[in-house]
C-alpha cells in the first residue's frame, strides 16, 4: 500500500495586517504552511508516498487550495466550513482524514497568530508524537526522524520522533516549489469534499480561570491615621523572617492550612 | 499654497500598500552607468522612492516596495542602466482599493 | 495542434473582454494573469464608462461592482490662490442605463475576468508571461511563462499586457518608446465616511462626483483628480514623465501640494490615507500607438496605447474593453478561416477604425499634446482665472472694466502672444469642436 503523508494547512480569509475586511482574493497560506507542504513533497519523493493536503476552509477557499496543491500534492481533502470552529473540533475533523498517515506536517505559525493548539489536539486524537518549531531534518531512520528544533536564544536541539508523528515546521525550512503550468491549467490532485460535522455534544464543560472572591479584612486598630497605617503595613512590628519547621507530612499540611487561614487566604 | 497639510510619513504611506516580496530582485541597476549620470531622474520620479543616491555617485536601489509602474526605466537616460522586468507571477504589488 | 485556440495575456479589461468574446464562440482560450487575481496589479484614476459592455453583458449595471454612479462632473482650473469650476449634474446618469461609475479595479477587473471564466475561459493567475514563441517565419505561435514547463501554444496570442507591454516591445511593435508619451498617475485612496462625502460633494445615495483638475500639480505638466467612492475618495495627480524628472518635487509631495490647496483641502481634510498607489498611463494617443497586429499576434488595451487623455475626456477602460472585444472577434474569424496571419487578422484594424476606438483617437490626435503643453498647463489657467477675477472684483469707485480690456491687459501681463492663442484655439477647435 502506498504510504500517505498528511499536510494540514490553515485558511485565513485575508491577511489580518492589511487592515481590510476578510476577502478570499487577498488570502494566502503562511510561509510555514507552504514549507510543510514542500517538506512533505520531498519526503514523498524519497518514499514513493502520496501527499494529502487537508484543510478546514470555506467554499471560497477552494481555488486557493487547488492552486496550492498544483505544486504536486496528490489528494486534497477540503472540509467545507464557514465561520469559526474550536481548535478541538477542527482537529477532530482533520483527524478523520489523517488516520492512515504515518506522518502529518503542519506550519508552525499561522498568519492570524493562532494558538497552535490544533496540532496538539491532532497529536492527542491520533495518538501521535508531536514536535514543534522544526527547522531541519538531521537524520532519517526507518520509521523515526531526527529533527532539528529551534529553541530560545539561537540554540537548537535534536529530537527523535517515532511514527506516527505530527510535526510543525517553520517557514524558513523550505520554499514551496512553483507549480508547473500544466498542473495549474489542469489540476491533478484528487479532490475529496467533506463538510464539517456538528461539534460533538460531549463537552468538558466551560473552563474559566480561578478567581477567588474578595474577602473582608478587619480595619486596623489605632488612634490616629498614622497608627492605623502602621498597623495595616506592620511597619512597627518586628520583621518576622521566614521560619523553618520540620514536621511529618500530615502535620506539615495541617500547619500550612493553619497559616493560610491565619493570614486570611483560607476561611 | 494656502493651507498646511499634515502629511503622513513616507514609511506609513508605503505601509498602506501590500507587497508580496519575492527573493529575486526584479530591478537591477548598473551602478557604473549611474556614476556619470547628472540628472538622477529615477531618484525624484519613482513614486515608491526606491532609488537612493550614494555619496560616491552611485545609486542604491530597493525593489521590495515596487508598484511595478515602469517610471524608473522610462525616465532613465542612461541606456540600459536600469534593467526592469515583472516580478515572478503572484508576487509584488497587490492593490486593494485602486 | 496548439494547446489553445487563443491565449490572452493579461486579465485586465481588454484581456477579459477578449477571453469572454472568444469563450462564447466555443473556442478554447487561456487567460494568463501575473497577479494573484485579476485586477491586483491594476490602478487608475477611478471612473469607468462601461457602455461598450452592452454588447457583452446585457444589463451589466445590475451586477458590476460599482462604488458610485457619476452624476456630477466638475472641471476645475487651479492657480496657487484661485480656482474656477465648471460643474455639471445630470440626474439621468444616476439611473439605468447609466453613464460612468467609480469602481475599484481589483473589484471590477476580477468581476469581468470571472464573466470570462463562466463563459468557459481558462484563467491562470500568478503566472508572468516572459516572452513570445515564434516559428521559423516569425509568426507568433505561443508564449513562455515563468512557471516550470511554462510554454503554451495557440493559434493566436492577444497581448493585453498593459502599459509596459514587454510582449509588444519584444516583437518590435513599438518602433520607439519615448518617455514624453507617458504620464505617471499617483493617487491616494482616502477613507472618509459616506455621510461626510455626501455632504461635502452634495450628492445622495449612490450618486458620485468626478472632478478633473488643470493646475495644482506644482508646476509639473499634468493634472489632478478627485473621485468619490462609496466611503472613500480617490485623490491623485497625473504627471508628464520628462517634466517630473526635470524638477525636484517627488510625486507624493505633489499630491500633498494639491491636497493643501484652499479649494481642495476642505474636500479631503480629516480623511485617512488607506492606500497609496501608482501606475503609468500611455497619454499620447494615436501618436504613440504601436503596430496593432502581426502574424498570430494582436495587441489591445494599454499595451496598444488605447487610452484617451484629452483634457476634458479621460477614458481608458472603455477603450481597453472595446479593443479586447474587437481583437477577439478578429482572432475568431481568422481561426475559422484558417488564416491567422496579419492579413487574416486584419478585421481587428477595421473594427477599430469603424468605431470610437480609433475614431475618437484620430479626431483627438492633437489633444494630448495641446492639453499637456506649457501654455495650456501654466498660462491659460492664470489667464482665465485672472479674467474672471477682473470681472467679479468690485473696484469702486472705479467703474467696471470691459471684458475685452481685462483680457487684453491680462494677456499682456502674462506674456501670451496672440498668434499662440489663435493657434491653440484652432487646435482646440479641431479636436474638441
Amino acid at each position: 500500500m502506498t504510504p500517505i503523508i498528511g499536510v494540514c494547512v490553515k485558511w485565513i480569509g485575508s491577511q489580518p495586517t492589511s487592515g481590510h475586511e476578510a476577502d478570499a482574493r487577498f488570502a494566502q497560506f503562511s510561509a510555514s504552511d507552504q514549507a510543510a507542504l514542500e517538506v512533505s513533497l520531498q519526503r514523498a519523493e524519497q518514499q514513493s508516498a502520496r501527499v494529502r493536503v487537508v484543510s478546514v476552509a470555506p467554499i471560497a477557499a477552494r481555488s486557493h487550495l487547488v492552486a496550492l496543491c498544483a505544486s504536486g500534492a496528490h489528494e486534497l481533502v477540503h472540509i467545507a466550513a464557514e465561520g469559526q470552529s474550536s481548535s478541538a473540533h477542527v482537529a477532530h475533523e482533520l483527524a478523520q482524514h489523517l488516520r492512515d498517515c504515518a506522518s502529518v506536517w503542519c506550519g508552525d505559525y499561522s498568519l492570524d497568530r493562532g494558538s497552535g493548539s490544533v496540532p496538539a489536539f491532532l497529536a492527542s486524537t491520533l495518538g501521535a508524537q508531536q514536535a514543534l518549531g522544526i527547522v531541519g531534518i538531521s537524520a532519517t531512520n526507518n520509521n523515526s526522524l531526527d529533527l532539528l528544533r529551534r529553541l530560545d536564544a539561537g540554540r537548537r536541539e535534536i529530537v527523535r520522533v517515532m511514527e506516527p508523528f505530527i510535526i510543525s515546521v517553520e517557514g524558513s525550512m523550505a520554499t514551496l516549489r512553483r507549480a508547473s503550468l500544466a498542473s495549474t491549467l489542469r489540476p491533478t490532485a484528487n479532490i475529496i469534499e467533506a463538510s464539517l460535522a456538528e461539534p460533538s455534544t460531549l463537552s468538558l464543560g466551560d473552563f474559566s480561570p480561578f478567581r477567588p472572591r474578595p474577602r473582608t479584612v478587619k480595619a486596623p486598630a489605632g488612634e490616629t491615621a498614622l497608627d492605623r497605617i502602621k498597623a495595616a503595613t506592620s511597619a512597627n512590628s518586628p520583621q518576622k523572617h521566614s521560619e523553618i519547621v520540620t514536621l511529618a507530612p500530615e502535620d506539615a499540611a495541617q500547619y500550612i492550612v493553619e497559616r493560610l487561614t491565619e493570614w486570611g487566604y483560607l476561611s | 499654497m494656502s493651507l498646511q497639510w499634515p502629511d503622513i510619513s513616507f514609511q506609513d504611506r508605503m505601509a498602506t500598500a501590500e507587497f508580496r516580496v519575492h527573493e529575486r530582485a526584479h530591478i537591477v541597476v548598473n551602478s557604473d552607468s549611474c556614476n556619470g549620470c547628472t540628472t538622477r531622474a529615477c531618484v525624484v520620479a519613482c513614486p515608491a522612492n526606491l532609488f537612493i543616491p550614494t555619496s560616491d555617485g552611485g545609486i542604491v536601489f530597493n525593489y521590495e516596495q515596487c508598484f511595478e509602474c515602469g517610471t524608473c526605466y522610462m525616465v532613465c537616460n542612461e541606456e540600459g542602466a536600469i534593467s526592469w522586468t515583472y516580478p515572478e507571477g503572484g508576487h509584488g504589488i497587490v492593490f486593494h482599493h485602486t | 495542434m496548439p494547446d489553445f485556440d487563443v491565449i490572452v495575456v493579461g486579465a485586465g479589461p481588454a484581456g477579459s473582454c477578449a477571453a469572454l468574446t472568444i469563450a462564447r464562440t466555443g473556442k478554447s482560450v487561456a487567460l494568463i494573469e501575473r497577479g494573484p487575481f485579476p485586477g491586483s496589479k491594476n490602478m487608475y484614476g477611478g471612473v469607468v464608462y462601461p457602455r461598450i459592455l452592452d454588447a457583452l453583458i446585457p444589463e451589466w449595471w445590475n451586477e458590476m461592482p460599482v462604488q458610485r454612479w457619476v452624476t456630477r462632473r466638475s472641471t476645475m482650473l487651479l492657480t496657487d490662490t484661485q480656482s474656477l469650476s465648471i460643474d455639471f449634474r445630470s440626474d439621468a446618469w444616476g439611473d439605468a442605463p447609466y453613464n460612468g461609475a467609480t469602481a475599484f479595479r481589483p473589484d471590477f477587473d476580477n468581476w469581468l475576468a470571472n464573466k470570462a471564466v463562466e463563459a468557459g475561459a481558462t484563467l491562470v493567475c500568478s503566472t508572468t508571461v516572459t516572452g513570445l514563441i515564434t516559428n521559423a517565419n516569425g509568426a507568433v505561435i505561443g508564449i513562455h511563462t515563468d512557471r516550470p514547463d511554462g510554454d503554451l501554444t495557440a493559434s493566436v496570442v492577444i497581448a493585453c499586457d498593459g502599459v509596459n507591454s514587454f510582449l509588444a516591445k519584444e516583437h518590435g511593435m513599438y518602433p520607439h518608446t519615448d518617455a514624453a508619451h507617458f504620464t505617471l498617475g499617483v493617487k491616494e485612496t482616502i477613507t472618509l465616511s459616506k455621510d461626510i462625502i455626501d455632504e461635502r460633494f452634495a450628492v445622495r445615495g449612490n450618486q458620485g462626483v468626478d472632478i478633473e483638475i488643470l493646475g495644482g500639480t506644482s508646476g509639473v505638466n499634468g493634472g489632478g483628480f478627485i473621485y468619490t467612492n462609496l466611503d472613500s475618495l480617490s485623490v491623485g495627480v497625473v504627471l508628464k514623465l520628462p517634466k517630473l524628472a526635470a524638477q525636484s518635487k517627488r510625486p507624493e509631495e505633489i499630491i500633498a501640494g494639491l491636497k493643501s490647496h484652499s479649494a481642495i483641502a476642505p474636500l479631503v481634510e480629516g480623511g485617512t490615507v488607506s492606500e497609496y498607489s501608482a501606475h503609468l498611463i500611455p497619454e499620447a494617443g494615436l501618436k504613440m500607438m504601436p503596430t496593432l497586429l502581426d502574424d498570430g499576434l494582436l495587441v489591445a488595451g494599454d499595451a496598444a496605447a488605447m487610452c484617451l487623455a484629452a483634457g476634458i475626456w479621460l477614458e481608458g477602460v472603455n477603450f481597453a474593453m472595446a479593443s479586447g472585444m474587437y481583437a477577439a472577434q478578429a482572432a475568431c474569424e481568422a481561426i475559422e478561416k484558417g488564416n491567422t496571419s496579419a492579413k487574416g487578422l486584419s478585421l481587428y484594424k477595421k473594427l477599430l477604425e469603424d468605431t470610437f476606438v480609433l475614431r475618437d483617437h484620430r479626431k483627438l490626435r492633437r489633444a494630448p499634446q495641446l492639453v499637456l503643453s506649457d501654455r495650456v498647463q501654466h498660462m491659460y489657467p492664470a489667464l482665465i482665472t485672472s479674467v474672471v477675477q477682473g470681472m467679479f472684483h468690485v473696484n469702486n469707485p472705479l467703474p467696471k472694466p470691459g471684458l475685452r480690456k481685462i483680457l487684453k491687459d491680462e494677456r499682456r501681463r502674462l506674456g501670451i502672444r496672440t498668434i499662440d492663442l489663435a493657434k491653440d484655439a484652432i487646435t482646440g477647435f479641431r479636436s474638441f469642436g
